[in-house]
Parts: C-alpha cells; structure tokens; sequence
C-alpha cells in the first residue's frame, strides 16, 4: 500500500492529507517536511485523514508531536474525517480530544 | 519498494480448515514488515475474514515494529518471524524476533504514555485490540489474541501471561 501525502497552505493554516498508510516507514519523511513547512508562521495544522487507511503509534506520535510544536507556538493542530476505524483506534487511545478529532467520520 | 518476506508457508489446522494459518520469515527492517502485513490483509481476505482486517494489522504492525527495533536494534542481518492463525474465537499472531528479549512484566504493568509524550504508544495500542498477550519466558516472542469483531471489547485491558 503505497502512502503519498500533500501539503496545502493558506495563510497561516496548514493542511495535510496522507492518502494510504501513516505508519513507521513514512513518518520520519513526514517529519521533515512538517518541521520545514512549520518554520513558516503557522496558526493552525490540519490534517485530513479521508484517505488514511492506517494509522500505528509511530504515525500517533506524529500528530502529537506536531500538537506540541503548534502549542508552544500558540497554534494548534485539528485531525479531520478519518475513517471510522481509525477514529476507533484514537477513541481507545483517548486523544480524541486530545488531537481535536473531528467528530464526523468516513465509513470504512 | 517494499522487500518481500523470504518464506509463506500455509498450514492446515488439525480440524483439516486450510490456509488458517499464515507463516512468515523475513528480514528485520519495516521494508519487510510492510511486506507481511500486505500477505495479513490478503491471508485474511482469503479465509474470509475482511472484518478482522484493521485490528490484526494494527496490532501485527506494532508487534513487527517493536521487533525490528527493540528486538533486533534495527539490524537489518537479522530476522523476524510471524504467523497468523485462525482460532474459533478469531485471530492469533505471533512475532519473534532475535534480540535479547526485555523485561515485559515491567513494560506491562506500566501505565501507558501521558497525552503529551510522543512515544511508548504501540504495547498499549496492541492491548487495546487484544483479548489475550503472551511473552515467552526471554520476551522475544510475543503472542496476541484479537476476539472476533463482534466479540471484541475496549475494557479492562486483557490478561497477561508468561
């Protein structure tokens, strides 16, 4: 399952879409274009899980990093339409609101 | 882009059930470890298990990644083995790794990480999923059992045994 991801900015608002797998293998590559795209002043991080079909503790730690980074800069980041099992998996792992989980989902 | 695992071996159970269980021998790097989780999800679509799909993935992912990583301190000339087994209550995995093993009574007993922390997610991401987890006596092999969809509660989080 090959993953590609696409960064949009508006402004200071940032979003990016993962299409396939946030998961070990691509989270450091993701890392990088983050801590570049995050030089920029940047209010608010989105990142929209529509395509995401997988997501591991690595690619968790990414959402939360990113939350951190955006919190030290009074920004903050928003997970948005993520499948409904991956809104399971960050429901049991209760960040939810931890992560600003949007509550609408995409059926899996 | 990814390697593929070097040996799939499908067994019968002893009630005769074939390809109900999935075996794999692989090099440890996560190039691999996508590999076999590519063969899970069409092992499971094969004996008709599309709904277990998401929850052996994840937790399969995270056993690989903590074999590869901590197991085998990301040496790529080492291996990791697993297997995906059908049961009548739903789906074993089991993943060794080479290493020096750890010790997984501390690790359990330990509460998961804060809501800040960044890392040490991935044992509390498989208990989540699972009914039951096991380490052999060294800790470098892992066995997890994950209830069928319907069964599957959030929960207490599961017993542990050696």
């Amino acid at each position: 399952m090959a993953t590609n991801y696409r960064v949009d900015r508006a402004g200071s608002s940032c979003t990016v879409t993962v299409s396939g797998a946030l998961t070990a293998i691509v989270v450091p590559e993701l890392r990088e274009v983050l801590k570049k795209e995050m030089e920029q002043p940047t209010r608010e991080l989105v990142f929209d899980l529509r395509e995401t079909t997988m997501l591991d503790s690595s690619g968790i730690g990414l959402l939360i990093a990113s939350s951190n980074s955006l919190a030290r800069a009074e920004g903050s980041i928003r997970v948005i339409n993520p499948m409904a099992e991956i809104y399971e998996l960050l429901s049991k792992m209760r960040l939810v609101a931890r992560l600003n989980v949007g509550s609408e989902h995409v059926q899996g | 882009m990814h390697a593929k695992p070097t040996k799939i071996v499908r067994r019968q159970n002893s009630d005769g059930c074939q390809a109900s269980t999935l075996l794999c021998d692989a090099p440890s790097y996560l190039g691999a470890a996508e590999g076999i989780c590519m063969l899970v999800r069409h092992f499971l679509m094969q004996i008709s298990m599309p709904q277990q799909v998401f929850s052996t993935e994840i937790v399969i992912r995270e056993c690989l990644n903590n074999a590869i990583h901590h197991g085998n301190e990301n040496d790529p000339d080492k291996r990791i083995k697993a297997s995906v087994a059908r049961t009548p209550d739903g789906i074993r995995i089991r993943v060794a790794d080479e290493g020096k093993g750890f010790d997984w009574k501390e690790t359990l007993a330990r509460r998961h990480a804060s809501d800040n922390e960044c890392c040490g997610r991935g044992l509390a991401l498989v208990k989540s999923y699972a009914s039951r987890i096991a380490f052999n006596r060294k800790g470098n092999v892992i066995t997890v059992e994950i209830p069928n969809q319907s069964a599957r509660r959030s929960e207490p989080w599961p017993q542990t045994t050696a």
